[in-house]
């Protein structure tokens, strides 16, 4: 090492000396008035280029020492460092999903980036949503609902997330009846067995195409580009006339009546299938896993806290003469909110917002913790098989940051379009 | 930009690709040295590696890799110190090594860090009711010492339940920890039999006793020592099926090259195997001081008497096996920990685990040492 | 009633305040709670929701058995820490609570000084207002005491407490010579506490030279205003000096200890925390100030780091820890333990996160300040040592506990890679013979939940008090 470290520095001294002689080559070629350059070791453009060459210099011997390590170890241990793992069968079965255990381990990681993608598809509105509604509940005037916000926003953010998962699984959902049994007798099934809840899978009833529906699905389609048309027109005829618009009654009433006419003359195109468990088989309907559904509320419920501060944060933020004059033009409460406060409330809260998406998708790993198969869980179980870690870790590392710069890059896009332009 | 300025620029930029280049052939130096030092570093590992036992008598501690959730075997009482069966064993290699059974580091592992944890040399052994098998010992760089307990893989239902057998398992769902051999043995019986099922994957014991409680899965198959502590410990009524699907057999685990530590393991292991079949036990060890019997002798490390080619006895002394161990470690190991039948007693009898195979082969178990002579 | 608005001191009259009203219960009751149609409503809903959700917790409290607590609590409060030598934790803790005690004294009475010089009023020492403040904390350590089966812990905790009040009422009582010494007994009695659990190891041998020799060189150059070569030169040698000279010292006196590898439970989560902080702190700042930098090739790495940091769950960095980690250390060196290759990482990425917000506080800083400091000749060492980063530090302070109490919480996941912290202990608790397949996690999780709470409710309220004092981010 010490070898590699002595080459290093010699090799830095002959560019420093090359560098000189060049310079001053270059002074006497072109003639360049020099009297008052400072000397090498005092001139800022020279210390800055040599800072970097040095740095990058340290870098490189700190890189390099690493590998050699890296290899040192891996070559004893008899470590792969290629990628051919990705072929063998996983051994790894996921429920609900028709990934068998001989399937190629780049399926069943793909398996898990599918699963972390749906918590964070269905989670991050979910936090969104009961954030806002809590945010807003903190500044009500109703002093119950407003000391009840804070308690639960107080309680929430001061505990680790881990403990939120753990628990919500633990202690709430395992409670749930269990799905044991030939028809998973004891399961809750209410509304007369449409909806089946179990502490294992949750079902509720889905849509089966019959005869015709390709052609019904064409002619959703079809009414929804009529409803968008409907509603360019209505905003057209109240810029132009300003009677009120009323689009959104519109464009849904005419998407509605197309469904609902289009429905009965192709005959009834589908039908909802009722969900059943026949002989311990789980057959209709839609099953979801319920540690899905664990996870994903948990994190909701966490990360609602915080949404709910920086919603909070953000409404304060709006200037004050605003809500008085909305009050003096004797806009309702709703009408306040809605056409004054929160837009400008949410051009500032969004920055913030992007930053608990990221949090959001980083903390589905979490989902280790109770069994749910994301894309974490999976390569844990790998590491347990004895597959080659670093490339594994390499991977799930890179799936993470793409997931971070996909939702900061929709973020920023969005926050752009937010922006007053002129600022 | 003026000339000079734009030449200083290409001459750092120049001088940086020759930066880069000098690493790279340090690199490549390094690269060649190393594939010469990557073979003088197998020597060296080997070298390295086969002084084990000297790096454990030097340190002072072994360190044992262990179990933390599985009653009976390894987990952690209510003072905070590990306690089982298999940490018993960790105890005995200290005792043999050291003449400490106390002097144990003992390291918490889950199913899925053990091997890692053993090849990169963390733990010095693992002792952490793993099953030999071929796969294991070939591709997971292990090395696996004399078993010390022989199990099976079978089922466990809950006391009410429909499933009375392996045919009744038809899409049932099965909790199962990631990992295992027993995951392995599932996916083999029941894919010869044709018979489907879901299977539930936990990443340790501690996750998956709450959903068998819960019933998110009807049945909990592992190994039946396990199944059996766990029976005997859950406040639920279960019933255990007797459905034995495999060879599960349970021993400490060393990392493969180092062949001087695997014999101080291997012996120090059966040592408590021949102290039962002699009938020493932790309680009596003291009285066998001045014993006749030259086999005890031998193996205690006391001195036996020394005849020369006429038969006359010309002096004592202690015979040395050769192990690398101090000659009094069968004393130790017995005096501190206990013989075999000791260790069973404590841990595993109050949860009503017979000895079944795991009996003395002259009472028709498995429980074999080679003579220590 | 003086408000303080950068510099501005507005002073509100009595006469110019809004009329205090005072409503009768029915009066408050019906401009609270019901004063129109959909308020009504959801009071109803919501109250009846919340005492239903009373009443379950109440039942639940007192038919819950909480023997597993009982008889794990010292599992829970220090881990697997050998149970003869529970006097290590104790004296650590006494030595914690008189640095404490004696710091804030201090911290108060400068404060209180500094304030008579300006001629501003400054309320008076309350212990009742420390107690309203530290409330949490208080009820939870009684909490956890109140599981204790032996009257030890009982008398053990009163004596801290009564610690913590001397040496506050010694710090705040001190000269100005004691006080301006204050953060280096502080330091050293951490460092002794430290020593007290874990023996004169190199660490902490190493560390208390260290302390040492930086007071050494603080009292040295305290002692002119204008340092000259020899001056400096005599400051370094002789911080050196003693510090090596304390260092030989301490590993002389050989004093066994427990190494972290042997901690757990709550005191191992706020070790890992103060630690990673701590040291995540200095290299943060490092980061952050090389991410400012215009050198293209550091700005690059340091954006790499602490983007790549950033962007990956802690819990891949700690499984990273685990299985790769080891995997980078020399051949011939032995692997640390699985706690130092995570304090190791968490310090890293403590370090990435402070580094983003020392970074706004830069930002906060405005220019004019830098361009000044130039424009008198200061060097860019000196520039950044005593005017940059002063007002970017002070500018953050909220946002550093906040730092604190997030990575106070994230210790949680050293429980996933098996390490036995507070969290982790629920677990092993559950997985007890007499303790297995009962439920209990319904118990031992809020249990955890309580301690993780207090700690932080505690810490975010302080920040709040402390952003309201600096006036950070009032306009």
């Amino acid at each position: 090492m010490f070898q590699r470290v002595g080459i290093a520095v010699a090799a830095l001294v002959a560019i420093a000396v090359v560098f000189l002689v060049v310079r001053a080559v270059i002074d006497r070629v072109t003639g360049r008035d020099t009297s008052d350059r400072p000397p090498p070791w005092r001139d800022i453009n020279v210390l800055h280029w040599a800072a970097q060459i040095v740095a990058l210099a340290l870098i490189v011997l700190l890189a390099d020492w690493l590998w050699t390590n890296f290899r040192d170890r891996t070559d004893a241990i008899g470590l792969v460092l290629n990628f051919d793992f990705l072929s063998q069968p996983s051994g790894v079965s996921i429920a609900d999903n028709a990934l068998s255990p001989n399937a190629p381990i780049r399926d069943a990681i793909a398996q898990g980036v599918k699963n972390t993608f749906l918590i964070i598809l269905l989670g991050i509105p979910l936090s969104v949503i009961l954030g806002t509604i809590i945010g807003i509940s903190r500044l009500s005037t109703n002093w119950l609902l407003r000391k009840l916000a804070t308690v639960y926003v107080e309680f929430f953010r001061n505990i680790p997330v881990l403990l939120v998962i753990v628990f919500a699984w633990g202690a709430v959902f395992l409670r749930f009846p269990s799905s044991a049994g030939q028809t998973a007798e004891r399961a809750w099934r209410p509304l007369n067995g449409w909806f089946i809840f179990s502490n294992g899978r949750f079902a509720f009833p889905s849509i089966v195409g019959l005869d015709k529906f390709s052609t019904y699905r064409v002619i959703i389609v079809v009414a929804i580009i009529v409803a968008i048309a409907v509603l360019i027109w209505r905003t057209s005829v109240f810029n132009n006339t300003g009677h009120p618009h009323h689009r959104v009654r519109y464009a849904f009433s005419s998407f509605l009546a197309i469904s609902i006419i289009s429905f009965f003359a192709l005959g009834a195109p589908f039908e909802m299938s009722k969900p059943d468990v026949v002989e311990r088989i789980w057959v209709g309907g839609f099953r979801m896993q319920m540690p899905y559904v664990a996870i994903m509320l948990a994190l909701a419920i966490y990360t609602a806290s915080h949404v709910s501060e920086i919603v909070r944060g953000s409404i304060l933020s709006v200037h004050k003469g605003q809500v008085e004059a909305a009050q003096a033009l004797a806009l309702s409460g709703f009408q306040r909110y809605r056409y004054v406060v929160l837009p400008q409330a949410f051009r500032v809260a969004f920055p913030p917002l992007i930053n608990q998406f990221l949090n959001y998708s980083k903390n589905t790993s979490l989902a280790v913790a109770i069994g749910f198969a994301e894309a974490t869980s999976i390569v844990f179980n790998l590491f347990g098989q004895s597959q080659p870690a670093p490339q594994l870790l390499l991977i799930l590392m890179l799936v993470y940051l793409a997931f971070s710069l996909l939702l900061s890059l929709f973020g920023n896009f969005v926050n752009g379009r937010l922006q007053i332009v002129g600022r | 930009m003026k000339m000079n300025t734009k030449l200083l620029r290409l001459m750092a930029v120049l001088t940086v690709f020759a930066l880069v280049g000098v690493a790279c052939n340090t690199d490549a130096e390094t690269t060649e040295e190393s594939v010469a030092t990557t073979d003088a570093t197998d020597e060296v590992t080997l070298n390295q590696s086969g002084g084990r036992l000297q790096t454990v008598i030097d340190r002072g501690t072994l360190n044992c890799g262990v179990n933390d959730t599985l009653p009976g075997f390894g987990f952690i009482d209510a003072d905070g110190d590990n306690v089982g069966f298999d940490v018993d064993f960790c105890k005995v290699i200290a005792a043999a090594v050291l003449g400490d059974a106390e002097a144990v580091a003992y390291t918490a592992l889950d199913s899925g860090q053990r091997f890692p944890a053993l090849q990169s040399g963390e733990i010095d052994v693992l002792i952490r009711n793993t099953t030999w098998t071929a796969s294991r010992d070939g591709s997971e760089q292990a090395n696996f010492m004399p078993t010390t307990f022989y199990d099976g893989q079978d089922f466990m239902v809950r006391a009410d339940s429909p499933i009375q057998s392996i045919d009744d398992m038809q899409n049932a769902s099965i909790c199962v920890l990631q990992a295992t051999s027993t995951l392995l043995n599932l996916n083999a019986v029941f894919g010869d039999r044709g018979i489907s099922f879901t299977p539930v994957e936990f990443t340790s014991n501690d996750e998956l006793q709450p959903a068998f409680v819960a019933e998110q899965c009807e049945v909990w198959t592992t190994d039946a020592s396990g199944l059996a502590s766990f029976a005997a410990t859950l406040d639920i009524d279960t019933r255990i099926l007797g459905n034995v699907i495999s060879k599960e057999p349970l021993g400490p685990v060393v990392a493969d090259g180092d062949t001087e530590w695997a014999q101080v393991v291997k012996w120090a292991t059966l040592a408590t195997f021949q102290a039962e079949e002699f009938g020493i036990t932790q309680g009596n060890v003291d009285s066998f001081a001045d014993t006749d019997n030259t086999n005890i002798r031998i193996f205690l490390g006391l001195p036996i008497e020394v005849k020369d080619t006429d038969g006359n006895v010309t002096g004592e002394e202690v015979k040395d096996l050769g192990l690398g161990l101090p000659a009094d470690f069968a004393q130790n190991i017995v005096g501190q920990v206990g013989n075999y039948g000791d260790i069973y007693q404590r841990h595993l009898a109050p949860l009503g685990l017979a000895r079944g195979p795991n009996a003395m082969w002259s009472e028709g178990g498995l429980i074999y040492s080679p003579p220590f002579r | 009633m003086v408000t303080e608005l950068g510099g501005l001191e507005t002073v509100l009259l009595e006469e110019d305040k809004p009329p205090v009203v005072y409503l009768s219960p029915s009066d408050w009751m019906r401009q609270n709670l019901f004063n129109n149609w959909y308020n009504a409503l959801i009071t109803f809903l919501v109250g009846a929701s919340f005492v239903a959700a009373v009443v379950l917790t109440l039942r639940w409290l007192l038919a819950a058995d909480f023997q597993i607590v009982r008889t794990n609590l010292r599992v829970f409060m220090i881990g697997q820490f050998p149970r003869d030598e529970l006097w290590r934790p104790w004296v650590s803790g006494f030595l914690l609570a008189g640095a404490g005690g004696l710091v804030s004294g201090a911290m108060w009475r400068n404060a209180l000084e500094d304030a008579e010089e300006k001629g501003l009023p400054y309320p008076p020492h309350s212990w009742t207002d420390l107690l309203r403040r530290f409330w949490a904390i208080i009820v939870i350590l009684l909490f956890f005491v109140s599981f204790a089966r032996t009257l030890p812990p009982y008398i053990g905790l009163l004596l801290i407490f009564v610690t913590i009040y001397i040496t506050r009422e010694a710090g705040m009582r001190s000269k100005p010579a004691l006080r301006i010494r204050v953060p280096f007994i502080g330091a050293l009695l951490l460092l002794v506490s430290f020593i007290a659990l874990a023996g004169t190891s190199g660490l902490g041998a190493s560390s208390i030279g260290a302390a040492l020799g930086w007071w050494t060189s603080f009292e040295i150059g305290r002692r002119t205003e204008t340092p000259t070569l020899q001056h400096t030169v005599t400051r370094w040698i002789s911080a050196v000096v003693v510090g090596v000279v304390a260092w030989i010292a301490v590993r002389a006196i050989g004093f066994e200890g427990f190494g972290w590898d042997d901690w757990g439970g709550i005191h191992l989560t706020l070790f890992v925390t103060v630690v990673g902080v701590s040291i995540g702190l200095p290299f943060g700042i490092l980061l952050a100030l090389g991410r400012q930098s215009k050198l293209r090739i550091i700005k690059s790495a340091t954006v790499v780091f602490i983007e790549f940091v950033r962007g990956v769950p802690l819990i891949t960095l700690l499984l990273f820890s685990t299985f790769l980690l080891p995997l980078f250390i020399p051949i011939d060196i032995t692997i640390p333990g699985p706690l130092t290759r995570a304090m190791i990482v968490i310090t890293a990425f403590s370090a990435a996160y402070i580094a983003e917000i020392v970074r706004g506080g830069l930002q906060a800083v405005p220019l004019g300040q830098t361009e000044a400091a130039q424009a008198s000749g200061m060097s860019v060492g000196a520039i950044q040592r005593l005017i940059v980063l002063p007002q970017a530090l002070r500018a953050v302070i909220p946002a550093m506990v906040g730092q604190f109490i997030s990575l106070f919480k994230d210790t949680s996941l050293l429980s996933v890679i098996g390490l036995l912290e507070f969290l982790q202990v629920s677990a092993v608790a559950n997985a007890q013979t007499e303790f297995l397949g009962q439920g209990l996690v319904s118990v031992t999780y809020p249990f955890v939940a309580l301690g993780y709470w207090a700690f932080a409710y505690t810490m975010s309220k302080e920040s709040r008090r402390i952003e309201a004092k600096l006036g950070v981010g009032v306009r």
